[in-house]
């Protein structure tokens, strides 16, 4: 099974451009608990959530395989008409690092899953703490 | 009089895969070679920086992500 986010990508261009994250299910065996996969782009600067890409509930995709695609960079557009660009850092999904745009992984059936697209600000946004690199510890 | 361009920092985050989100008010470094100030957040280059081995209550260190380069699980970061 393939779901496509169609509702982002009919919406407005500062949604439009985070929706090149795609959540794309495929299905196996039906899973009887109700439980969803949140997938969030999230800015590293302040852990604000940018925007939530897909809810998508786990029992519909049968407790198969997910896969989720990061692109390198999303942009967003403020009221004021002002670009910020960020780029892709690394995937934090049920807790676990992956470092490639792209993540394959079981989710947990019967249980909230979290697949968080994490950014740094690169330009135009407002305040943004811009730097020459940005070194992050990652913790668990 | 000439003068030399602003010093260039660079930002040092600590981030908890367990919770989502970065560690407020917390560094991760505990020693650095040079551009360095004990609590910051901040390096000015070019300087090595040692990661803190554990963040309590948040857990141990896993490695370090710098943005555009190799992810590495070595405590030192140049």
């Amino acid at each position: 099974m393939k779901t496509t986010i169609n509702r982002l990508l009919t919406t407005q261009f500062h949604k439009a451009a985070l929706a090149a994250a795609l959540l794309l299910l495929a299905g196996a065996e039906l899973c009887r608990a109700s439980s969803n996969v949140t997938v969030t782009a999230q800015n590293l600067a302040n852990s604000q959530v940018m925007y939530t890409l897909e809810i998508n509930p786990v029992a519909s995709s049968g407790c198969g395989e997910q896969s989720v695609t990061a692109p390198s960079e999303i942009s967003t557009v403020s009221k004021t008409g002002v670009a910020a660009t960020y780029g892709f850092q690394f995937w934090d999904v049920n807790a676990q690092l992956h470092t490639n745009p792209t993540v394959k992984f079981q989710p947990a059936c019967g249980a909230a899953n979290s697949a968080v697209a994490v950014y740094w600000p690169l330009g135009g946004c407002a305040g943004c703490p811009l730097r020459r690199r940005t070194a992050s510890s990652l913790t668990r | 009089m000439r003068r030399l361009p602003p010093a260039t920092t660079d930002s040092v985050i600590a981030y908890s895969l367990n919770d989502y989100m970065v560690i407020a008010g917390s560094t991760p470094i505990a020693s650095a070679s040079s551009g360095w100030t004990a609590g910051s957040t901040s390096v000015t280059p070019p300087a090595t920086i040692e990661a803190l081995p554990k963040l309590p209550p948040y857990g141990e260190f896993k490695g370090w992500d710098v943005l555009f380069k190799p992810y590495t699980t070595d405590s030192s970061l140049l």
